[in-house]
């Protein structure tokens, strides 16, 4: 490809680079200006990677390099661009939702403090994820993730005078972090074994036998609990409800539709070398099923708007997770990329309530449909579309894995998806009836109106793509499953089959779909409050288990918090009193010898000092007679002799 | 001539500085003028000499005494500029931060110069005596530095860093006199490889040497004159105290012990990469619960120290250059952290992390560098520290890796406690209503935290610009040790 080219596809993740050094610096200056800057250059990003996924449509991946740290036959590693079926459509969606939040945020973050400021992350965010989904190899990936990770802590914080939000950062950088360590421990692994961290040589490694085996499994483990911290996994999830924190329109770029979808993608690159141990494979498959139903079940208790959609966000990401696991590695990368337009819509709407009456608290909203009907509409939409109702964009997605985990015999996965999508349905359904339907609960919700222009464009937008993104992946013309496919190497080893569309199956999810959707009807809509009172009353218990996460985050606190905690005072008070007194008890001892020894030696440290000096001057004088040294050596001396009259200790 | 002349220029600063008039508005200016002389010449010597290190341009080499192979030989190498470099930087950023000098200012810049000569000269030493000389010359002037300046506990905290640290290098003066009498020479160059010593000789020679640097550095469980000595020393002394000193271990195990004692250090080396990964996890586990913000961060310094040792112990072209690298990469975000504990101390009165919070709010340039500081500390990618952990973890592991899992693990442990730290500072709601109106970094303020900052950030982005220049070096060193 030609220099030029070279220099737009760099552009991409560059130019945003360039617009948080520019809003960070310089934005006092530029205030309310940021949003055009910010927009500008997002747009610009979007539009040249529309043209990277033109060029991989026409001629293939995209690939080039250049040397970071070059270190000869002791290793070297590059920084480099390798765009794929895989990235191609990832940075466009990355890029897309990102123009769509900068729009949003010009509006919704009007008024703040720091507004140029929140702008300048958000574009450091965009950038070091595109710089993620386009590395080459594990080496970029980690500066990357790292770095993502950075711009959630200092958006989560964005407002950090307020304890919960600055808590919440703490929170998701630490339990990240844990899974940054396993990750970075299994890159060490790789490296050492085959003395590489590209991803395609790593595979190579692998296929020839450098690395297999359990050492090979417990290195995938490894990354794969990296993935499991980024994209908020059992049992490294509880983060991510609290990162809702945040401003809203971040929730929806980076714990919705991006940054969390980061594990889903690592794997997803990764796959060639996961395919090679079964066991790795398995348990990407258990736990993410496991997840997806884990938090679909917090779900259904939550009075926080956001948080339903967090934990939304942690039982969706479980199913991409599940899917790579089985094999299905397009159904996964499939839903990723559908779900990141409905879901960013979904925080985009609860923004929106936000906006309109600055409550998170679905039983503080209702009737919301009068007063906010563009809000209603788009949230509908975003709904079905989670549910995986035929035939918006989340179904097609949702079914091809509910149906791989079926033909590929993984029947307890298959069950453990069903009932997620039933649970899915029943609380998206119960926090849209509760808000929207209904009469107005508090004074806000009945002065709620819909925002502004600015903000309901991104949404409509959004709208129009959580029905239609996935029109593209439908049996009729599967646009998407011959664009985005395993390497022929990982289809040889899952032996992928084709299975023909599945009616009955998709029959099935729908029909479960929509049985959750009337169960919330029959619980919340208006006038029903007594069914939901009722329910609450007799799973009295059950409702305690799911409202406090199962305990998880409790159990959490009073172990491992608690016990670093009380390990940092143990050693803390060891280093001062144990360690420390024991050196000053043996000082005491030499001293007390000194004092029988007295008349050997003057006491004070001076008089050493002035021991070494003259030493030195002697030894240079007598023995070397070097004048040169003598004249440093006396100069020496003199400033310290004029010190020590000048200054008394 | 050049080195020799960088070397040598603070002590004429020194004098110059101590026959001025004693007014701030006059010595400052000078000791600026000073201390940016030396700096100038290393960044000359990196722009013409930068690929090519061993010009004759850059050492110099006079014999003393023939009999005993003794002499003034000094010239730059790969392992040793970064040090240098930084030394010079960091006197220079000494300098500018020393508006909590009260008195004596001209005193105390004078002896900085002479501490200077000491630190610039044991990079550039390329002789055995001359490096315990000017690894002794700086000894004398730090104590002062402490010992007089520094806060009530002073005088307890000089005797101890000095007792502690004489007795490690004279222990190290014995390896040194027996290697060089051994060999018959104390020419580094000669003695390259072993001077002919066999392995057990080696052995033995390289256990008061490595002793004697340990304590320097200092490792766990030798490092306790460090809090008292941090904690009672001016801010301006610790830029250089956490920056540079503990370098002129690190650089005597990377310079010295290695590729002289080849044979006699390998043995060690499992052990060596064991403090390593102890040194990272004792000193986070140290820093987590401290209640004084400048213990934490002296802690922090003990645990990310650490990193070299690992790099160090590797003995492969990865590992070594991290810990080369990590030796300045160090030494920028704990004087950048230091400085910034100075200014906030001052502005708030206090340095306990429980009275404080919210401090971004009203001095963002400070909370933001202090993040900016901390990030860089736990060794987050984009800023220098990470390259240098990262490289020194690759290699450490792959020649040790239950040591290099133990450290890679401290990143967790780094991140706690920092982020916990931020978290009680500079976040959450303003602590007292009266810091609504605290001043930001004034200009002399940024210019002594914006400088390390940027080179933080420059070189987390461009490694390259120092690991090319020691590249050479360490691969060198590994032709003597035979490693790859």
């Amino acid at each position: 490809m030609s220099a030029g080219q070279q220099l737009l596809i760099l552009a991409i993740p560059v130019l945003p680079a360039l617009a948080f050094f520019v809003l960070a610096l310089f934005g006092r200056l530029i205030g309310e200006n940021a949003q055009y800057v910010a927009v500008f250059v997002n747009a610009t990003a979007f539009i040249f990677s529309c043209f990277a996924l033109f060029l991989v449509i026409t001629d293939g991946p995209i690939s080039f390099s250049v040397s970071w740290i070059d270190l000869g036959e002791g290793g070297s590693f590059s920084m480099g661009v390798l765009i794929d079926e895989l990235a191609a459509v990832m940075i466009v969606v990355v890029t897309f939702v990102s123009l769509m939040i900068n729009l949003y945020s010009g509006a919704f973050m009007e008024g703040d403090s720091r507004y140029a400021w929140y702008f300048a992350v958000l574009n450091l965010f965009t950038a070091s994820m595109l710089g993620l989904v386009i590395a080459p190899n594990f080496i970029q990936l980690y500066v990357f993730w790292e770095l993502v990770g950075l711009c959630s802590y200092l958006l989560i914080g964005h407002w950090f005078e307020k304890p919960a939000a600055r808590d919440a950062a703490q929170k998701a950088f630490i339990v990240t972090r844990i899974g940054d360590a396993a990750l970075l421990v299994g890159i060490l692994i790789f490296w050492r074994a085959t003395g590489t961290t590209s991803f395609a040589e790593i595979s190579q490694a692998a296929q020839a036998g450098f690395i297999g085996g359990l050492l090979l499994t417990a290195a995938l483990v490894l990354v794969f609990i990296g993935a499991v911290g980024k994209s908020a996994q059992f049992p490294l999830h509880v983060w991510l409800p609290d990162a809702m924190e945040g401003p809203t329109p971040v929730s929806a770029l980076i714990h919705a539709a991006t940054m969390v979808a980061a594990g889903v993608y690592l794997v997803a690159r990764t796959y060639d070398i996961f395919v090679q141990s079964p066991a790795a494979m398995l348990i990407v498959a258990y736990i993410g099923g496991f997840t997806a139903l884990m938090a679909a079940t917090m779900a259904l208790v939550k009075k926080d708007i956001k948080r339903i959609i967090a934990y939304s966000t942690v039982s969706q990401l479980g199913y991409m997770m599940m899917a790579l696991g089985i094999g299905a590695y397009t159904a996964g990368f499939f839903h990723l990329y559908n779900h990141a337009f409905f879901k960013a819509l979904l925080f985009l709407g609860a923004g929106s309530i936000i906006y309109a009456m600055t409550s998170y608290n679905i039983f503080d909203m209702g009737g919301l449909k009068r007063r906010m009907p563009i809000t209603f509409w788009t949230m509908v939409i975003a709904g079905l579309s989670l549910a995986g109702i035929f035939p918006l964009a989340g179904f097609w997605s949702k079914d091809l894995i509910v149906a791989g985990a079926f033909e590929k015999h993984y029947y307890i996965l298959f069950g453990m998806a069903l009932v997620t999508v039933f649970l899915t349905a029943f609380y998206i359904f119960r926090a849209i009836f509760v808000a929207f339907l209904g009469e107005p609960r508090t004074e806000a919700a009945r002065a709620a109106v819909d925002p502004p222009g600015v903000m309901t464009v991104p949404m409509v937008i959004l709208a129009a793509l959580s029905i239609g993104s996935g029109w593209i992946g439908t049996p009729v013309a599967d646009l998407f499953g011959g664009f985005v496919t395993p390497s022929e190497f990982a289809a040889g080893v899952l032996a992928i089959e084709e299975h023909a569309f599945s009616y009955a199956l998709a029959a099935l999810s729908v029909a479960v779909g929509l049985a959750g959707i009337a169960l919330a009807y029959a619980m919340y809509a208006p006038g029903r409050e007594h069914v939901a009172e009722s329910a609450y009353r007799r799973f009295r218990p059950v409702h305690a288990f799911l409202d406090r996460r199962w305990y998880i985050d409790d159990l959490y606190n009073a172990t491992f918090v608690r016990g670093a905690m009380a390990l940092g005072v143990a050693v803390r008070e060891f280093d001062r009193r144990g360690l420390d007194g024991a050196v000053t008890g043996l000082g005491r001892a030499v001293s007390w010898t000194g004092e029988r020894l007295r008349p050997l030696q003057t006491g004070g440290v001076q008089n050493y000092a002035l021991f070494i000096v003259i030493s030195v001057l002697a030894l240079a004088a007598v023995v070397l007679g070097d004048a040169l040294i003598l004249a440093a050596g006396l100069l020496v001396l003199i400033i310290l002799g004029s010190i020590a009259v000048g200054v008394r200790l | 001539m050049i080195t020799t002349v960088a070397i040598f220029i603070p002590l004429l600063g020194a004098l110059l500085v101590a026959l001025l008039p004693d007014e701030r508005r006059i010595i400052q200016p000078v000791a600026l003028g000073v201390a940016a002389v030396p700096l100038a010449l290393v960044l000359y010597i990196y722009v013409a000499f930068g690929s090519n290190l061993d010009a004759p341009a850059l050492s110099q080499s006079y014999t003393w005494i023939e009999s005993l192979g003794i002499g003034y030989r000094v010239g730059l190498d790969g392992l040793g500029f970064g040090m240098f470099f930084l030394a010079a930087f960091l006197t220079l950023i000494a300098v500018i931060a020393a508006w909590d000098v009260q008195r004596n200012l001209k005193q105390y810049y004078a002896i900085l110069f002479l501490a200077e000569v000491g630190m610039l000269g044991v990079f550039a030493a390329q002789d055995l005596i001359l490096f315990y000389v000017f690894f002794e010359l700086t000894l004398i002037p730090m104590y002062l530095l402490v010992g007089m300046w520094g806060d009530e506990n002073r005088r307890p905290a000089a005797i101890k860093f000095f007792i502690y640290t004489f007795l490690g290098s004279t222990i190290m003066l014995g390896g040194f006199l027996t290697l060089g009498i051994l060999a018959g020479t104390f020419a580094l160059e000669e003695l390259t490889g072993g001077g002919g010593l066999g392995r057990t000789a080696q052995i033995l020679i390289a256990a008061p040497i490595i002793f004697g640097l340990a304590v320097k550095v200092p490792v766990v469980p030798l490092h306790s004159w460090l809090p008292d000595v941090y904690l009672s020393s001016p801010i301006s002394t610790n830029v250089v105290l956490s920056g540079v000193l503990p370098k002129l271990g690190t650089i005597g195990i990377l310079k010295i012990a290695i590729p002289l004692l080849p044979q006699g250090v390998e043995p060690y080396l499992p052990y060596i990469a064991a403090f390593g990964a102890l040194n990272i996890i004792y000193g986070a586990f140290a820093a987590f619960m401290q209640t004084d913000l400048k213990a934490l961060v002296a802690y922090s310094s003990i645990g990310t120290l650490g990193f070299i040792l690992l790099g160090a112990a590797s003995f492969n072209a990865m590992g070594l250059n991290g810990a080369v690298l990590q030796q300045v990469t160090h030494g920028l975000y704990s004087a950048l952290l230091f400085i910034l504990v100075g200014i906030i101390a001052a502005r708030t009165g206090t340095r306990r992390i429980a009275d404080m919070g919210g401090l971004a709010l009203s001095m963002p340039w400070v909370g933001g560098l202090l993040a900016l500081g901390a990030l860089a500390a736990m060794g987050l990618p984009g800023l220098a520290v990470f390259v240098s952990e990262v490289m020194s973890l690759l290699g450490g592991f792959d020649a040790h890796p239950v040591q290099g899992t133990v450290a890679a693990l401290g990143v967790i442990l780094s991140a706690m406690y920092f982020l916990y730290m931020l978290a009680r500072t500079i976040f959450g709601p303003l602590r007292r209503p009266e810091w609504q109106g605290l001043r930001d970094a004034g200009p002399a303020e940024m210019a002594a935290i914006v400088p390390p900052a940027a080179l933080l950030l420059i070189l987390g982005i461009f490694p390259a610009l120092l690991v090319n220049i020691q590249r050479p070096a360490v691969e060198l060193v590994l032709s003597v040790i035979g490693g790859g």
